[in-house]
Formats: C-alpha cells, sequence, structure tokens
C-alpha cells in the first residue's frame, strides 16, 4: 500500500486509529502488528512470508545468542542470523540483479526468478541484523516478547521508506510507552506536512522529469536539462523525506519516537556535509555495523579509504538492484575523500554561495546515475546538460514548463532549504506581537490546510 | 492550557477530515448517498482468494477507491481551475490558449527525419504518376498561433507546406495557408476539438475549386447554415478535463441532401453524409462521415463525367460533402486504416479517368501519411 493513496488514507488509516485508540493497553500492539501485517500485505499478500519468517527466525537467534553470549558459539549464531537475513534480501530482492549480471558477464543464459522485490525488505533486514548485532555486542537485552518483536520488525510507518530503527532504541516504547496529546498532535502535523511533500511537491516534480525526459536529450536546451535535474533532485527528496516525515507522524500518534532521517541536504555546501544530512539512519546503520567493525584499529588509510568506498557503494545498493545505485554511492564518496584530502580546505576559504554550487553539481550528477537507467544514458544527459550536445542555451520548452510547474519548484525551493524554520524562530524571539499571531495562526491552520490540498489532488487525480 | 486546546484543535480537524472523507466516500460507494451510474457500469472489483493472493484484488480495489471517490469529477475540476489559477495551461497533452481554444501540443521533434521524408517521397509519387492534387491544411495552432500559450511547442507547418509544395507541380499544390490566413478571424476551426469547421473547409473548398479548372464552384450559403448542435464540446476540451463553454457545430444547409449514399469499408451502408449518431460519443466530428474507416465510397447519385480518389484523414470528412456533387463517386481512402492495397484502387481509377486529391492536415500528413513501402 502506498503512503500516498486514497485507500491508505481513507481505508486504512481511520480504521487502523479506531481500534488502536479504542484497545486498550497491550492490546496496542496486537493491533499494529496485524494493521502492519494488512499494510504490507496489500501489494502482493504472499511477500509478507518473508518478513515473518524474518521476524521469528531473528527473535529465536537473538534468544541463542544472547544465552550463549561470550561464547564462541555466539559468534557462529550471529553468523548464521546473518546469513538468514542477507540471504532472504539477496533472494527476494537482489537475485535477478545478480543472475542478469552473472549472464552479462558470462555469457549465460540464466532465466530471472522474476520476484517482484517486497516493499520495505531492505528496511527490516537492515532492523533484524542490527537486532541480532546488538545482542550479541551486549548493547540491547533479547526481546523476550515475540509480539514486540514481531511489532518492531514490522511497523508499517517506517517499512516504505525508513526511517530504519534500532530495537535497543525502541525497546522500552514497545513494552510500554506513554501516549500524550501534545505527542498526538506533532505526530499529526508532521504526518500532514508529509503527506503534502508526497502529494503536492515529489509527485509533481516527477511528472516534471517525466515530462523533460521524454525529449531526448541532445535534443533540449542547457536549461530544459537543467530544470529536468532539478525536478528529479525535488521529486527523490521529497518522496523520501515525505515518507520519513509520515513515519515519523503517524509513529509520534502511537506513542513512538523515530529518529530524524533527512536534514535539508539541499543546504548543504560541500559533499560531506550533503551526505551527513541525507537517509541519516541509513549512514549511521552502515558506520555502526559495516564501516566500523571493519576499520577500527586499521591505520592503514588505503584500507579505510577502501572501506569507506564500499560502505557508500553498498548504501547506494540499498536503493535498488542496480550498478548505477552502486555509482551513485561511489560517486558521492569520492568527493568525500577528496574533501577530506584538500577540497575541503580549499572550499572553505571560499563564499559559501560557491561551496553550495560544487556540492550542488556534485550531487546532481550523482542524481542522474539515480535516475537514469544506465551509465550511457547518464552521460547523454550530463553532456545536454553540460552544453556539449543540446538544442542551446535556453528555448521555449523550459520558459513553459517554468510556468507550468511554479508552484512545484517554489514549494520545492521553499522546503528543501531551511528558511521556513529559520524564519520561525525569528519570529518568536522577535518582539512582534501581529509577527507572533500570524505565526501561531498558520501554525493551527496550516496542518488541515496541507491534509485538505493533498486530499484534494489525490481524489481529483485519481478521478 | 492553550498548549492544550492547540493541540486538541489539530487533532480534532485533522481527524474530522480524514474521517469525513471517509465517511462520504464509503457512503457513495455503497449505494446510501447517491445513485452514481459509473458506479453500475464499473463495479467493485470482485474478491477471489486467487485474486487476493495474487494481490491484483488489492490493486484494483485501490484503483476503484480512486475512481470513484464521491463527486470525483467535482474534485478533479477544483484541481485543474487550481492549476489554471497558477498559469499551468498544458493538461494531458492538450493546451488551453487564449479565446478558450484548445490545441494539441505538437513535438516538432517527433517528425524530424524519416517520417517527414518519406511522407514527401510519398507525395512525389502521387503526384508524378497520378497527377493527384494536393491540399495539405494547417491547423489552428499555425493559423491561430497567438492564441496559442506563450511558449507553447508548436510545429512550423509553414516550413513543411513549403517542403512539400517544392515537391508537387504549383498547378497541382492549393495554397489553403493562404486562403485560411486571410480568414482566420472567422470560425474556421472548433476551439474545443483538433479539426476545422465545416466553414474553415468551405474556404478550403473554394481554394480547390479555383485550381480544378471548373467554371463555377457549386453554392453554399455561409449565411444560412444548419446549427446542429449549440453546445458542442470537441475532444480536446475534454481531455483537458476542464469546464468549458461549448461551440456551435454547423454544416451547410446544402448538404444535407439524403440522395447521397455512403459505405464504410464495404459493409455499412447509410444515406448521408453525416453522421448524428456520433454526436455522443468520445469522437463526435465523426458527425462527419464517422470516425476509424480505411475505405469510404460516396456514390452521390450525379452523373458526372469522372469519379475522385481522396486519399485524406479526418480533416478531409467535413470538406466531402462540399466536393463530393462534382463527382459521380467519391473514395476517401485514409491510409491509417486502410487494410487493402491503395495502388490497386488508385490504377483502377485512374484508368477511368478519376481525380486524385491527398487532403491531409499538416500533422496528420507528417504523422500518418505512411511510408511508401508500406503501402505498397
Amino acid at each position: 500500500m502506498e503512503f500516498g493513496s486514497v485507500a491508505f488514507i481513507l481505508r486504512f488509516l481511520p480504521i487502523f486509529f479506531i481500534l488502536y485508540f479504542v484497545v486498550p493497553g497491550r492490546m496496542k500492539n496486537v493491533i499494529l502488528l496485524l494493521g502492519s501485517l494488512c499494510f504490507y500485505a496489500w501489494g502482493k499478500p504472499i511477500l509478507v512470508i518473508p518478513m515473518i519468517v524474518s521476524a521469528i527466525s531473528d527473535f529465536i537467534f537473538g534468544l541463542r545468542i544472547e544465552k550463549h553470549r561470550g561464547k564462541s558459539s555466539a559468534k557462529i549464531l550471529l553468523f548464521s542470523a546473518l546469513f538468514f537475513d542477507m540471504g532472504l534480501l539477496f533472494f527476494f530482492g537482489y537475485a535477478d540483479f545478480f543472475v542478469e549480471t552473472a549472464n552479462t558477464l558470462l555469457g549465460t543464459g540464466v532465466g530471472k526468478l522474476g520476484f517482484p522485490a517486497p516493499v520495505g525488505i531492505t528496511v527490516y533486514t537492515l532492523q533484524t541484523m542490527s537486532y541480532v548485532i546488538d545482542v550479541y555486542r551486549g548493547n540491547c537485552k533479547a526481546a523476550r516478547n515475540i509480539l514486540e518483536y514481531g511489532t518492531f520488525v514490522t511497523m508499517f510507518p517506517q517499512l516504505p521508506a525508513g526511517p530504519i530503527l534500532k530495537y535497543r532504541d525502541m525497546q522500552a516504547s514497545l513494552h510500554q510507552r506513554k501516549m500524550d496529546l501534545s505527542m498526538i498532535a506533532t505526530g499529526t502535523k508532521r504526518f500532514c506536512v508529509g503527506l503534502a511533500k508526497k502529494v503536492l511537491v515529489a509527485d509533481a516534480a516527477m511528472q516534471l522529469w517525466n515530462l523533460i525526459l521524454e525529449g531526448k536529450p541532445g535534443g533540449m536546451s542547457i536549461a530544459t536539462a537543467w530544470l529536468g535535474m532539478a525536478a528529479f533532485g525535488f521529486a527523490i527528496y521529497f518522496t523520501y523525506s515525505g515518507y520519513c516525515d509520515i513515519a515519523i507522524g503517524l509513529a509520534g500518534t502511537m506513542g513512538f519516537s523515530f529518529p530524524e532521517n533527512y536534514d535539508h541536504p539541499y543546504s548543504a555546501t560541500t559533499v560531506t556535509e550533503f551526505l551527513r544530512r541525507w537517509n541519516l539512519t541509513l549512514t549511521k546503520w552502515m558506520k555502526e555495523y559495516f564501516f566500523r567493525p571493519l576499520t577500527d584499529g586499521k591505520k592503514n588509510v588505503f584500507l579505510r579509504i577502501l572501506v569507506l568506498v564500499a560502505t557508500w557503494g553498498l548504501i547506494g545498493f540499498w536503493y535498488g538492484p542496480d550498478w548505477t545505485f552502486v555509482l551513485w554511492g561511489v560517486w558521492l564518496v569520492l568527493f568525500y575523500v577528496l574533501e577530506k584530502l584538500f577540497l575541503g580546505k580549499l572550499i572553505s576559504l571560499l563564499p559559501r554561495v560557491v561551496g553550495w554550487c560544487y556540492a550542488m553539481l556534485v550531487v546532481a550528477i550523482g542524481w542522474l546515475l539515480f535516475a537514469l537507467d544506465d551509465v550511457k544514458d547518464a552521460w547523454a544527459y550530463l553532456q545536454a546538460m553540460l552544453g556539449m550536445d543540446c538544442s542551446g542555451l535556453i528555448d521555449n520548452r523550459f520558459w513553459f514548463l517554468v510556468r507550468e510547474y511554479l508552484p512545484t519548484l517554489l514549494l520545492g525551493t521553499l522546503f528543501c532549504l531551511p528558511f521556513i524554520g529559520r524564519m520561525l524562530r525569528r519570529v518568536e524571539t522577535g518582539k512582534s506581537g501581529m509577527a507572533i499571531a500570524i505565526k501561531r495562526l498558520l501554525e493551527k491552520v496550516y496542518p488541515a490546510v496541507f491534509l485538505l490540498a493533498s486530499l484534494v489532488y489525490l481524489v481529483g487525480r485519481g478521478w | 492550557m492553550e498548549n492544550k486546546n492547540n493541540d486538541l484543535f489539530t487533532i480534532g480537524v485533522v481527524a474530522a477530515i480524514v474521517f469525513v472523507f471517509a465517511l462520504l466516500d464509503v457512503l457513495h460507494q455503497t449505494g446510501l448517498l447517491s445513485r452514481d451510474a459509473a458506479l453500475s457500469t464499473d463495479p467493485m472489483p470482485v474478491y477471489t482468494t486467487q485474486n487476493f493472493v495474487s494481490g491484483n484484488y488489492l490493486q484494483e480495489y485501490d484503483n476503484y477507491v480512486a475512481k470513484h471517490f464521491y463527486n470525483g469529477e467535482k474534485w478533479a475540476r477544483i484541481v485543474k481551475n487550481l492549476e489554471l489559477f497558477w498559469g499551468k495551461r498544458e493538461f494531458d497533452d492538450v493546451y488551453l490558449g487564449k479565446e478558450q481554444t484548445f490545441f494539441e501540443s505538437h513535438d516538432a521533434k517527433t517528425w524530424q527525419g524519416t517520417a517527414e521524408t518519406d511522407s514527401l517521397a510519398l507525395l512525389e509519387r502521387l503526384s508524378k504518376e497520378y497527377q493527384a492534387k494536393v491540399m495539405l491544411v494547417p491547423t489552428a495552432d499555425e493559423i491561430w498561433k497567438e492564441r496559442v500559450p506563450s511558449y507553447g511547442d508548436v510545429l512550423d507547418q509553414k516550413a513543411y507546406l513549403d517542403k512539400a509544395r517544392a515537391t508537387v507541380s504549383e498547378q497541382d499544390f492549393i495554397d489553403v495557408y493562404a486562403v485560411l490566413e486571410e480568414h482566420k478571424k472567422e470560425e474556421i476551426y472548433f476551439r474545443t476539438d483538433s479539426h476545422w469547421t465545416a466553414q474553415g473547409a468551405y474556404y478550403a473548398y473554394l481554394a480547390w475549386w479555383e485550381k480544378s479548372g471548373r467554371l463555377l464552384p457549386y453554392f453554399y450559403d455561409l449565411d444560412h447554415m444548419e446549427t446542429i448542435l449549440e453546445n458542442y464540446v470537441g475532444p480536446l476540451a475534454k481531455r483537458s478535463g476542464l469546464e468549458v463553454t461549448g461551440e456551435a457545430l454547423r454544416v451547410f444547409e446544402e448538404t444535407l441532401d439524403k440522395g447521397v449514399t455512403v459505405t464504410y469499408d464495404g459493409r455499412v451502408t447509410v444515406q448521408g453524409y453525416y453522421r448524428p449518431e456520433y454526436l455522443d460519443t468520445k469522437e463526435p466530428y465523426g458527425y462527419f462521415l464517422g470516425e476509424g474507416f480505411g475505405l469510404i465510397k460516396i456514390d452521390t447519385g450525379l452523373d458526372r463525367k469522372n469519379n475522385l480518389v481522396v486519399i485524406g484523414d479526418s480533416y478531409a470528412n467535413a470538406m466531402i460533402p462540399l466536393i463530393a456533387p462534382h463527382y459521380s463517386t467519391v473514395y476517401v481512402v485514409d491510409l491509417n486504416c486502410f487494410h487493402g492495397n491503395p495502388w490497386t484502387l488508385l490504377d483502377e481509377q485512374k484508368a477511368s479517368g478519376a481525380d486524385v486529391l491527398v487532403l491531409q492536415s499538416v500533422p496528420g500528413f507528417l504523422d500518418s501519411f505512411v511510408k511508401e513501402e508500406d503501402v505498397e
């Protein structure tokens, strides 16, 4: 089921929340678990099986690892658990990719499995893996209650796009959570913001990108090519961050506190800063469970760089089973390394706007790898962006599309940079009574306005 | 206390919106709120275990819920009007221009290269071997350029016309561009449709007559045209989803003569040029000689010295009623739909002295005037 669908908002959510708030304390986990399974089963019911298998197996592995902690058998159990989790992930999410790669390299003709990748498998697999590792390391107690653990693994808000949760952070609230009015209200507001980001900005930006992509790169002007890149940048950011806002918001209304996942990545003035602001829970996960175990205590710079590049290659791979995603991660981390070596110091001497332009150029080129099917297409598009193969500097199509999508572009710019937050803080600390009154009024009405606008758009577009 | 009230307000308003929308929708789709004809023609997906396991049921249910929302058309219109308000002018590949005129967006790049070369080659063959007269009709976005939204993609039809003119002899090329340009302030095109009106076709008919060497044209009374529909809304306007004021669909009174027998694809025979049954369909322009037929044979019942073969697209249909009385029989071949061999027909008719006329809109000429080898 998609967050941005009428069925989710007008069928699933009302029924789910009525049941969730009606049942007493401990039963809430039952409703959440069942609701999550329903949500997950909506796409293809059978794909709920790997998730259940993963939850049950890691629950058992967790208990066994804890029991054998400190013994060599614990390590064997840990590796068995990780092998099992990764096996599920690779089989359901990446098998066809590897078959295709092997066919290309070896000239074989092995048939694909043709499994549709289960939604959220990359999210819940990382969650279950971090759980067994944490239990092994003694960072958290093994779950004793299958219901609580099952709820953690299957919880629907974070399944589509994260944030990636850790059991150790959620353990207490899975057992008992306090639900106060302020938390529910904050969650409600966040949900409305996320929905508006997805429906009003991301979908329209994706539409613009697809429109531009209809023309061949060589036939478009430089300005149109850049407009397309900006549109894709907005689409990808607002889709992911919108989904995360929805997840954080829904979790809040249920009494959970989810970690933040995006921190205005397009305000970054270096690639390092961008990477620190993009999909925080995923990068933290990779740092804690992949990069550090392989580099801690090792001083060999080349090894550290190699592991770093591999880490970001895997982060890219998390987004999808294609080499272009791996290249996206590698492309970004190369600039991270260069910035650590010398580029960072150089950029710090220049005005911030120069740094911002440089960072956004690198990010935009990275998005080409993300957006297009292969490197050849990405290169052709980049040539149009750089004026090497284009139909001129600017054309009518550019102006036409700018006018058509002006609200999307304005909203996108406004919400992806930290203007609004800064302005609101300034108003709050300022002395203008009128400004504060307007701010309070806006704070009251914006959730309803965002929700209503999103619903009208969803319904209107569906029709 | 104030914070608590604010929180309650936020939660209450958001919950109310979701629940009101959900309730309206459920009541509507169960038929308790209103009877919607669309609900009976497109019933809710049927649950079967197999359907459920495959995931199709839930997918179909999702689509159904989105498609049949309470007053969906009105919500869609609100969205379109909002988009219109902030400057959007393209809706589903349809431009809304000035004076509520709708245009198809034409991307010239689509037709660059072989489409253009092949169409011109075929035109040249028809002109050389069959002495075909050529009438390529510019569409509204060319003649009513000033109505097209600023920066909208328009095809430079004049350039194609010049190329076509250079391909055939001057005597065979009928310059409709100049004629339509001259009458551009009149209702020569539909505002809501991609076709020209009978009035536009009439001016083109006069241009054809001038080149035909005939003594006099037939008399068609522009001042007393018959209004068939006051509120004609063409498919372009419908596709855009915007609310529009309809326009008049008029034909020349003189063409309403029922003595004409029209046979469609050798199967259906009707009397007269017009097909009122199309007016309520998605292609109301089919009123003029139907829609999507490969070969239309028109027996005018008049004793004339020869026949006419028209190689044309739907643009031809509005002009056929005007030109047909000059001939005993008119064959209209739409290369896009015709499954036979047009050369056989052309050879047969040419042997008996028939005239040949290529009558296509410029985009139709580039789009559906198929490659020579395809019609060999």
